[in-house]
């Protein structure tokens, strides 16, 4: 068993009886609020309970794969070939907090941009008021400075961890959004049995639908279609 | 916008020192023509374009500021 649909008079009586159903802890699970309490008239005519889904936290290899192959996507299956050396004293993380600082400059926009190193990947955060103007239609100015950013630092450095740009949260709330689009679709699929076809996403936004629904039973997600128009096909599986 | 311009192509060739930019500004839109060096321009346009049109994405949306609408091409 991979999930339960649980009802309860609120979120926590729901999630305790969930877990003990499943015989786990509330650290390998995922939780999705399906129904939200309603206080009914005078405290019972018309009330709703809370309805949640509890899934464990699981990924099979099949999903594994087809993120593997978003992620080469991006960066258009760039060959590291480092034929430029850094200078002395020079980290990755000064190049690029060097270049994009300098595109911001070019803008005329002033902002704080902040580097950080994490295992695998570079984490470039863009703050301040008028950042806004990088993220574009649906993020694309932004992918268009990442995928730069990795095209860049790949070829010319041979730089092998990912480079993530965010501005503010944006990230963040449209990884939110993602994800309550996939669960919305999936839910009408199992309904319908019938496949769905998201619209065209950038590679980031396909990871996020594909990661979201791994946990999903009886449900398979597959990319369809090249470039801009590479869509996710969330469809119906026994 | 230029110096955008200038400074992502540069970013991404070989040789920045070929690297030469003209400029022809309309009163509504304005035209880059791009030259590099011949090894360098697979290198700027990139599998399927994705590298040009990326660096079309961002100088629009300075363009964006100006009001103006831009177009780039690149001279091999």
């Amino acid at each position: 068993m991979n999930e339960v649909i649980q009802e309860g008079r609120n979120k926590e009586e729901a999630l305790k009886a969930a877990l003990e159903k499943l015989g786990v802890t509330r650290e390998d699970v995922d939780v999705e609020v399906l129904e939200t309490h309603r206080e009914g008239l005078f405290g019972f005519i018309g009330s709703r309970p809370v309805k949640i889904r509890v899934f464990l936290k699981q990924h099979d290899d099949s999903n594994f794969n087809r993120i593997e192959e978003d992620f080469e996507d991006e960066i258009g299956h760039v060959q590291g070939n480092p034929h430029v050396a850094y200078p002395d004293n020079v980290t990755p993380e000064d190049v690029v907090k060097d270049f994009v600082t300098k595109v911001f400059s070019c803008l005329e926009v002033k902002c704080d941009i902040e580097v950080i190193e994490g295992e695998n990947n570079i984490y470039v955060d863009i703050g301040g008021d008028d950042s806004g103007v990088i993220i574009g239609k649906f993020g694309q100015t932004l992918d268009a400075l990442q995928f730069l950013t990795n095209v860049i630092m790949t070829k010319k450095y041979g730089n092998k961890k990912k480079i993530l740009v965010n501005v503010g949260d944006y990230r963040q709330r449209r990884e939110t959004s993602v994800k309550k689009l996939a669960r919305s679709v999936a839910r009408k699929v199992l309904k319908s049995k019938k496949p769905e076809a998201l619209a065209p996403m950038p590679p980031q936004d396909r990871r996020i639908v594909h990661l979201t629904l791994s946990t999903y039973d009886h449900i398979a997600t597959t990319s369809e279609g090249t470039g801009k128009n590479r869509k996710v096909i969330i469809s119906y599986k026994d | 916008m230029k110096e955008l311009l200038e400074l992502l192509t540069k970013s991404i060739v070989d040789k920045p020192d070929e690297v030469s930019i003209s400029e022809v500004e309309g009163e509504k839109a304005i035209v880059y023509e791009i030259k590099v060096a011949e090894s360098d321009v697979g290198k700027v346009i990139g599998k399927h374009g994705r590298i040009i049109n990326a660096i079309r994405t961002i100088v629009r949306a300075a363009a964006v500021k100006e009001g103006k609408k831009v177009s780039i091409e690149l001279l091999g």
